[in-house]
């Protein structure tokens, strides 16, 4: 197994895309925290004039980037198995590595761990976008996240790659594996929330993408979905990650290399 | 060590590619894998690695390579020149193969200047040509001096000058005490590196032999006679159990290889004889016979 590790690692570290990823997930996150943490008036009055004290969206400057870098955490993700099939290097790699279960699993470890480093980068990179705007820690008064959403952000951009791993498995396409979950998550499962919503609401709370999306309903009682919403929402997408991991391993298993 | 395929097989809808395929690959020969375009060589390979899902089973050393715990000290495989990261430079293409033993970089070196990659080593493959991806292949393959050497047409793309070196590091490491078994349709190669063949025509076994035995085994070792009584000699020779047939104006083709006893027959009958040259039949006449017929892409001939 560690032989196997050891291989996924030159393999993801010694391609130039995953640096550039990386270095970009930082400079999103960076830039976006930076424009998001403009202090704003939350209110006005009927005339228009601000009402209250300015305040920062410190939850919008951290989460909001880290959904975008779910994205590109999907696209290393993918290409952890998409473009072994893409360069027939699958055939080099299961020579030198025969027990396949293995070698999947060591690529879903990999997978996780990349996924970790680019929820790491990101909330790095909102740090000193928030520091560049002034305020390296919250202002008075203003909600921050706590532990628990950053590590809900964590569990999310991790589930996220995971499932864009498996789906770049099962269809053998690294593309699929990136497009998959995008176009589902904002597309088509948004035109089923639109369809669906008040006639069939329990199939609203087990679409995979646009719920794993409620992790970032912030701690905060006002939010209507509340922090009961977050974790749940993330359970229905890790059994959906599951299901589509568990497809992985049987094709993995049973198909020609 | 040796390597024993049994049995392989392997079927895609309702065509069987490979059928029923055994054959043992013994330490010290290099041994040729011929067949004509389709007859199931590449898909063998892939069986024998486990990379295909079928029939039968191989062992290297009496055991499956999934049980071995020195997977790539076994066996490196070379299975075609364009399997690698475009954007993966040479070197490390060989560094991420090289992690399985964890050998060490400054054989990843050895190996490239072994080849002649040594001036490309930090170069992006997407540019190399096919000859280049061929050796960049090959260096993969012997990375970890592996028991076992399985390659795929190893020869495409590669120039006379490469070829030479290719032969004779084949041959040098077979005679090592490895195993090699190289897959080829350029006949004239296989038959200045091979000493053993296993040939295949769409996916059956037509022939485990030696290279010797294989080419012998044509009709088209005979002799040619030219003579001033085509006809009375073909008679006499009858009697003698000889078969002959007519070739030429003047000619005979004499299915033996025994020019004096055709000489002494001919003497002895009175003929006159012109030319007596005894003729062997190439590798590629031997594989042509064997062969025809299980052509899967047969061309549609001269026009």
């Amino acid at each position: 197994m560690i032989a196997s590790l050891r291989y996924e690692w030159v393999r993801i570290s010694t391609v130039r895309s995953t640096k550039i990823f990386l270095v970009l997930a930082l400079v999103l996150s960076a830039g976006l925290a930076y424009l998001i943490a403009s202090p704003q008036h939350a209110s006005f009055d009927d005339q228009g004039s601000p009402v209250g004290p300015e305040t920062v969206n410190w939850f919008g400057a951290f989460g909001f980037p880290l959904t975008l870098v779910a994205v590109l955490a999907s696209v290393v993700a993918s290409q952890a198995i998409g473009q072994e099939y893409r360069f027939g290097l699958i055939r080099l790699t299961l020579t030198a590595f025969p027990r396949r279960l293995r070698t999947l699993s060591a690529k879903l470890i990999v997978v996780v761990l990349a996924g970790l480093a680019f929820a790491l980068v990101s909330f790095l990179g909102s740090e000193i976008g928030v520091s560049l705007r002034g305020h390296p820690v919250p202002p008075e008064g203003v909600a921050a996240p706590d532990s628990s959403y950053l590590v809900r952000g964590a569990v999310f951009v991790v589930l996220w790659g995971l499932s864009a791993f498996a789906i770049a498995g099962v269809t053998r396409q690294t593309a699929v594996g990136i497009a998959v979950p995008i176009i589902s998550g904002l597309i088509v499962e948004n035109l089923l929330l639109f369809v669906l919503t008040n006639r069939a609401d329990w199939l609203v709370k087990i679409l995979p993408w646009s719920t794993a999306a409620r992790w970032m309903s912030p701690d905060d009682s006002s939010d209507p979905l509340g922090r009961a919403v977050a974790w749940p929402a993330l359970g229905v997408f890790g059994v959906w990650v599951l299901v589509f991991l568990v497809a992985q391993v049987v094709t993995f298993q049973r198909r020609d290399a | 060590m040796t390597v024993q395929a049994i049995g392989l097989g392997k079927s895609y809808g309702t065509t069987r590619a490979v059928d029923q395929l055994s054959f043992t690959l013994e330490p010290g020969v290099v041994t040729g894998f011929l067949g004509p375009n389709g007859a199931g060589k590449s898909t063998t390979m892939r069986l024998m690695l486990g990379l295909d899902r079928g029939d039968g089973s191989t062992l290297w050393d009496g055991k499956p390579l999934r049980d071995r715990v020195d997977v790539t000290r076994t066996v490196g495989a070379h299975l075609d020149a364009k399997f690698f990261h475009p954007s993966r430079t040479a070197r490390n293409h060989l560094r991420l193969l090289a992690t399985e033993a964890s050998i060490p970089a400054s054989r990843v070196d050895e190996v490239l200047r072994l080849v002649g990659l040594d001036s490309v080593a930090r170069k992006r493959p997407s540019g190399f040509s096919l000859g280049m991806g061929q050796r960049l292949g090959l260096a993969g393959a012997i990375l970890a001096e592996p028991a076992v050497l399985l390659l795929d047409e190893p020869a495409n793309g590669l120039d006379p000058q490469s070829i030479q070196w290719l032969r004779d590091f084949l041959r040098r490491y077979a005679q090592r005490g490895n195993v090699v078994f190289v897959s080829s349709h350029l006949l004239s190669e296989m038959s200045l590196m091979a000493e053993h063949l296993v040939v295949i025509a769409a996916g059956r076994m037509v022939a485990d032999e030696s290279l010797d035995t294989f080419v012998a085994r044509s009709t088209r070792n005979d002799v040619l006679v030219r003579c001033s009584d085509p006809v009375a000699l073909a008679v006499a020779l009858a009697a003698e159990g000889i078969t002959a047939v007519p070739e030429g104006a003047d000619g005979l083709s004499v299915a033996s290889s025994d020019t004096d006893r055709i000489g002494d027959i001919a003497f002895r009958a009175g003929i006159g004889l012109r030319e007596l040259a005894r003729r062997t039949a190439s590798l590629e006449d031997a594989f042509l016979e064997l062969t025809s017929g299980d052509q899967q892409f047969r061309t549609g001939g001269a026009s």
